[in-house]
């Protein structure tokens, strides 16, 4: 078992740009049941022995897919949201960075009174390793194993994974839910989905600054989790009112610091490093 | 980013809404009104209240009594009855309910045609006869929209150096420590932070962020170091780098040629890992560059940098 990769037959929206064409060759290598791909205009292509379609729609139709991941541009990027959500796609994953925030909101709104789950945007997506990835985490730093990963950022998550892995301590699954103001799916869902998980024993939950989803987070670890959890949340030296690098990663109005949000997974009874090559050590 | 007064105007303007230039009248009540994006419930929020030091962050964020928040759905929009219950809330004249619908709609327009993060009324004066005198406004709006306000972008003043370190995807904040950083990835860049001020106890801390992004090339990197030369409170930088679709020969690469057309100011320490670390490695090692160290682990580099701070 794992969380989120069952049974994913996969298409690609942005197959046929030059990110979404490097990443399609990746996730079918690590295994992924890449059924398609949609480029609007490009119907009838290949790509990696892959068909391209001209709609979800059509693609659905055609594949039975019920996964996709997004690559197309910041631009147009909700806009392939909404024609997923429209087409029955169960599981959106987009990777896309630089969405307006006002097309956020309007499309986390959308999704949410829709029957699809979204994750992202600005994120890595989901890699379980020996079975699928969808999404862009580097396969080779992972290892099959019982630790659940979920994170808010990209090399932050690949680093710490390969740590874990070169101490022979495997993932069962490795997920970004991304780094923006508003995304699809939250630490909570996340936490829930991993302690339901009979082949997940321990949580890496790797935080940021912004927002309250930690805050969130250690409210649910402390009222339903049983299995434990490392935490390590990163900024405690960022200064207030910038933006580090993630579009969700700012310390405003003196709310999201690195502080109270630590405070809060420790009182949750979460295990808090200050240096994210000390994870490891934890779960031995 | 934070418009320009002028801009702010100028948009409000199109909405119909002119910010009194003349005299202020002799004020009954004075209002504050402000619309922001609440990010723990994904919707906006219209805030109003008659006291004078509202902050939108806290007033969105929280609901103690001093101010009235009615939440906008953002498929629907702001509806006449929330400012109207708005308004019965504050304790306004009933004659200003009309206008405050009116002005508050315009608000909500702008907001949306400019892409704002926040837009704020404050204050407006309402005069004995219920005129309604907007006397200042601000709005931020969102970086992620700027390429459909470009108007708005000419806010930015950035200078040349800034719009071609924006362009290449790199982003650059710059602190008061002494140990220069370059990472890939925002949530690693921070990490990089934290350990310098973790194993710097107060006495070495980091002198910037700097995320060159994803796919870094050696054009990137080199680029990333030719900015922190400006920095002169620099004593030593570390370069923290995991390789995913950056490659860790690419970064080798960016490092050996700008070592070697001209010696940096200060001492490097640099981690590799993850695609062609260990390649990258090798190449640095073969380039014999006499001031440049490599690191295994972040923790190794930080104390590295750290040391050379605390001891010079």
């Amino acid at each position: 078992m794992s969380i989120l990769t069952q049974n994913r037959r996969v298409l690609i929206q942005g197959m046929t740009g030059k990110r979404g064409s490097f990443h399609t060759a990746q996730m079918s290598d690590a295994g992924t049941d890449i059924v398609g791909g949609v480029s609007p205009g490009r119907g009838g292509d290949w790509v990696h022995g892959k068909p391209v379609f001209d709609s979800v729609e059509l693609a659905v139709e055609v594949t039975e897919a019920n996964t996709s991941v997004i690559f197309v541009p910041a631009a147009f990027a909700a806009d392939a949201i909404y024609e997923a959500v429209d087409a029955g796609i169960e599981l959106v994953i987009c990777i896309t960075e630089g969405i307006p925030l006002l097309d956020m909101l309007k499309v986390y709104d959308y999704v949410k009174r829709s029957q699809s789950r979204l994750i992202g945007p600005n994120c890595p997506g989901i890699l379980t390793p020996g079975v699928a990835s969808i999404g862009i985490v580097p396969v080779h730093v992972a290892q099959p194993g019982h630790v659940g990963v979920v994170s808010r950022s990209g090399a932050l998550t690949y680093d710490v994974v390969n740590t874990l892995s070169s101490k022979n301590i495997g993932q069962s699954t490795i997920i970004g839910i991304g780094g923006d103001p508003f995304v699809g799916t939250t630490f909570i869902d996340v936490l829930q989905m991993f302690e339901n998980d009979p082949d997940t024993s321990d949580i890496v939950l790797l935080g940021e600054i912004g927002g309250r989803g930690e805050i969130d987070a250690a409210r649910y670890i402390k009222k339903r989790m049983t299995k434990r959890v490392i935490t390590f949340v990163a900024g405690l030296s960022a200064p207030p009112n910038r933006r580090m690098g993630h579009a969700g990663a700012i310390v405003e109005g003196g709310h999201g610091t690195a502080e109270e949000k630590i405070e809060a997974l420790r009182n949750a009874g979460a295990r808090v490093v200050y240096n994210p090559e000390e994870i490891a050590d934890h779960l031995r | 980013m934070r418009l320009k007064s002028y801009q702010v105007k100028r948009r409000l303007a199109q909405f119909g809404i002119r910010i009194t230039e003349d005299e202020p009248p002799e004020a009954a009540i004075s209002l504050y009104l402000g619309i922001g994006q609440d990010r723990s419930i994904g919707k906006l929020a219209l805030v109003g209240s008659t006291e004078r030091d509202i902050q939108i962050d806290y007033a969105v964020k929280s609901s103690p009594g001093a101010f009235h928040r009615e939440d906008i759905d953002p498929l629907i929009g702001l509806r006449s009855y929330q400012v109207l219950r708005m308004a019965g809330d504050l304790n306004l004249p009933r004659p200003l309910y009309r206008p405050l619908d009116k002005i508050a709609q315009a608000m909500y327009n702008c907001y949306i045609a400019s892409d704002a993060t926040i837009l704020e009324i404050n204050p407006f004066l309402i005069a004995p006869d219920n005129q309604l005198f907007p006397m200042a406004a601000k709005m931020t709006v969102d970086d992620n929209a700027l390429f459909r306000q470009r108007d708005l972008a000419e806010s930015l003043e950035l200078s040349p150096d800034e719009v071609e370190i924006k362009a290449m995807g790199i982003t650059y904040i710059q602190l008061d420590g002494q140990i220069g950083c370059i990472a890939n990835g925002a949530g690693l860049a921070m990490a990089t932070m934290d350990i310098i001020n973790l194993y710097g106890q107060g006495n070495a801390r980091p002198a910037n962020f700097l995320d060159v992004g994803g796919g870094a090339d050696a054009g990137k990197i080199e680029r990333a170091l030719h900015k922190l030369q400006e920095n002169t409170d620099i004593q030593i930088t570390l370069i923290n780098i995991f390789g995913g679709m950056t490659r860790c020969d690419e970064v080798a690469e960016g490092i050996i040629n700008i070592c070697q057309r001209q010696p940096l100011a200060w001492p490097l320490v640099v981690r590799l890992r993850g695609t062609n670390a260990q390649l990258g490695q090798q190449m640095i090692i073969d380039a014999c560059l006499p001031d440049v160290r490599l690191a295994d682990t972040m923790t190794h580099a930080a104390l590295i940098a750290v040391d050379k701070v605390v001891t010079s």
